[in-house]
């Protein structure tokens, strides 16, 4: 493996005069690796990521980055070296996006502020990695949310740091911008050979697209491919006293465990594929052995999809739609339990 | 689009500097003395030859003309960089308390002296001990506000702080009016109402030369004060240091909006309106356009308010105070409605 580029020693966080509000955290993050820092709410996400931008003094520990500790050089170094972009969004009238990316060259600027051309050929490189070149002379204030978070990472491409860090960059972002956002992460982390950092909530997505995750569990920092980290069935740890839990089979999250009664389904392809998850979203588990109570025929005719539910006990009856059926199914439950 | 903007800005720059030599000539035309419109050219090319008329001219209007200049200047600019710095469309020059420690600095000198007794003290009305004992109060504001931005972090416990501070010297100087004497209230109530006519002389050089330093330090701060209106945490990840650039832009605030009370009285809206006219033309948020239009704009703007305030064609002049108050809250009005996140469209 690659040297490690962010190398983070004991690091305790927390604010001034009080205790760490977390365990002391040792990682090492390479070059060309994007890694998703998830966790639990409150858990202390944000608080890492803006001490490792140098936005809130840690208590103890060092960060090094490409062999330098943060706390041997001046400011305007360390913003050559690592970057953040925070989750909140940036809402100025007038400024132009193009503008507002010219800003991130300040650390490169000399007294007056002027930027040169070689600055402004990195700003428009920018702009086009993240590929908004035709929206640079809009106003920031007046294009949607995901256009205006690539402005922002743009941003953090231009203050060309080693080591770019997120907060929540997908938090705001309808689902085709939160897959588009991660793809870009990871485009410029590896392209570029950068370290690249996002907080998220959205799990499923980290474990398609992160090298590394970076889980903060109450009780310390665990980190691993997200791989690794599945089959370690360290996600488990972060679902303790939740309803959610993680399928090893497919390798996503559900939100109910697995019904106790049983239902035996047959049938073939897509039709049976949907009818299984609908079961198991209304808390069912499908079985194969047809001595269940409750047995689903799925069937097709040459215009429309069917359902037969046979019920011991009961007449047959027959369904055009997964809801209708869903909708029997449950009364089904409650009158049992009543 | 970048050129299309520059070229706009040029036109308009062009256009404010004409307005603003015309209106300066207005300004200087006018008063409650009638003097013909050529006899002010003749005066202004210096071959005027009636010596009433030049000492009206160059001893009152002219000197009066310039302070309307630097007064709209400086208090637009403060109001600007208190707007980026806080990021608050409604932030103005006074909102660091500056101009209630001003206040408070006159009510000593003015009140203060005659609750105590000493009514009969002469010279008291002299303008200059009145700047002077401003100056002093809105000095001692400004060191407050500085100690706690050099300790606290946070811009809105600065803003906090620099209101509430303002407000106790504004309860002070209530106290203060409730002792004094009637003609000791009526001075007081005259300097809050604004004139521009009385500085003169050497009193015009020591508020040129402080406004001039305050705009010089403006105008060193335009990088930063570009990057501070994102917030204080793209500042810090630039590698700012914010706490330099913060002092940088509040001594320069006072020492603008500090002289401006000092010597005219508490000005009005001017501070909190040209700043949004300026951003209206000009359609930018870069501080390097920013600046030299709210200069620009705000001399125009003070120098149109005077000219309303002396009534054209009347003898009796308005209070400044009252006329800026009533050209600049209807900007402010429109400001906040058409500001989506105020008007909750």
């Amino acid at each position: 493996m690659s040297q490690s580029l962010l190398n983070i020693k004991e690091l305790s966080i927390g604010y001034e005069s009080q205790r760490a509000l977390y365990p002391e955290i040792t990682e090492q993050a390479h070059s060309a690796e994007l890694i998703a820092l998830v966790g639990r709410n409150g858990v202390g996400k944000s608080t890492l990521l803006r001490s490792l931008a140098g936005l809130q003094h840690p208590l103890e520990g060092s960060i090094e980055v490409d062999g330098v500790n943060l706390n041997s050089i001046s400011r305007s170094e360390k913003a050559r070296l690592i970057s953040f972009v925070p989750s909140e969004q940036v809402k100025i009238q007038n400024l132009s996006i193009r503008s507002f990316v010219g800003l991130a060259r300040f650390p490169y600027a000399g007294w007056g502020g002027g930027l040169s051309k070689h600055d402004w050929s990195i700003v428009d490189s920018a702009l086009s990695s993240v590929g908004i070149s035709n929206l640079s002379a809009r106003d920031i204030s007046l294009v949607s949310d995901g256009e205006r978070h690539r402005a922002m990472i743009a941003f953090a491409i231009a203050q060309d740091t080693r080591v770019i860090l997120l907060d929540e960059p997908t938090a705001f972002l309808d689902l085709p911008n939160k897959f588009e956002t991660v793809r870009l992460l990871s485009q410029i982390a590896s392209e570029n050979s950068k370290t690249v950092i996002y907080s998220t909530h959205d799990l499923q997505g980290a474990i398609h697209e992160a090298d590394s995750i970076w889980m903060m569990l109450p009780d310390g920092m665990v980190s691993g491919s997200p791989e690794d980290l599945a089959l370690s069935e360290s996600f488990q740890k972060l679902l303790v006293n939740t309803y959610v839990t993680f399928d090893m089979d497919t390798g996503t999250f559900k939100n109910k465990p697995s019904g106790s009664e049983q239902v035996y389904v047959t049938g073939e392809g897509l039709q049976l594929f949907w009818t299984v998850k609908m079961l198991q979203r209304i808390g069912y588990s499908v079985t194969t052995t047809d001595s269940a109570s409750k047995r689903i025929v799925c069937s097709k005719t040459s215009s429309s999809l069917m359902w037969d539910l046979e019920v011991d006990g009961e007449p047959k009856l027959q369904f055009s739609t997964l809801k209708n059926l869903a909708e029997r199914l449950k009364n089904n439950v409650k009158k049992c339990v009543s | 689009m970048s050129l299309l903007s520059k070229n706009r800005s040029v036109v308009l720059f062009a256009v404010i500097s004409v307005l603003l030599i015309v209106l300066f000539f207005i300004d200087t035309v006018l008063g409650s003395v009638l003097i013909p419109f050529s006899d002010v050219l003749e005066v202004l090319l210096g071959k005027g030859e009636n010596a009433v008329y030049k000492t009206i001219i160059l001893e009152f209007r002219i000197p009066k003309a310039i302070v309307a200049v630097l007064a709209g200047s400086a208090l637009s600019v403060s109001g600007l960089q208190m707007q980026t710095v806080f990021r608050n469309p409604l932030a103005g020059p006074y909102v660091l308390g500056i101009s209630s420690g001003a206040s408070l600095g006159v009510a000593i000198v003015v009140l203060g002296v005659s609750a105590s007794g000493f009514s009969s003290l002469s010279g008291l009305g002299t303008s200059f001990s009145l700047a002077a004992a401003a100056w002093i109060g809105a000095f001692v504001v400004l060191m407050v506000v500085l100690a706690v931005s050099l300790r606290v972090k946070d811009i809105m416990t600065i803003l906090i702080m620099g209101m509430m501070f303002g407000s106790a010297a504004s309860a002070l100087v209530s106290v203060l009016q409730f002792f004094s004497s009637e003609s000791m209230l009526k001075a007081f109530v005259i300097w809050t109402m604004g004139s521009l006519s009385s500085v003169a002389g050497m009193q015009l050089w020591v508020f040129g030369v402080a406004v001039l330093i305050g705009l010089v330090l403006s105008i060193l701060s335009i990088p930063t004060l570009n990057v501070m209106q994102l917030g204080e945490g793209y500042a810090k990840t630039l590698g700012m240091n914010l706490t330099l650039a913060r002092v940088m832009v509040f001594v320069s605030t006072s020492l603008l909006a500090g002289s401006v009370t000092a010597f005219c009285g508490p000005i009005g809206f001017i501070g909190i309106a040209v700043p949004h006219i300026s951003r209206l033309m000009f359609r930018t948020a870069s501080h390097s356009v920013l600046i030299p239009s709210v200069m620009l704009t705000g001399s125009v703007t003070l120098l149109l308010c005077d000219i309303l305030a002396q009534l054209p064609g009347m003898e009796s002049t308005l209070p400044l105070n009252s006329v800026t108050s009533l050209v600049g809250i209807p900007v402010v009005i429109y400001v906040v409605f058409r500001n989506r996140k105020f008007a909750g469209v």
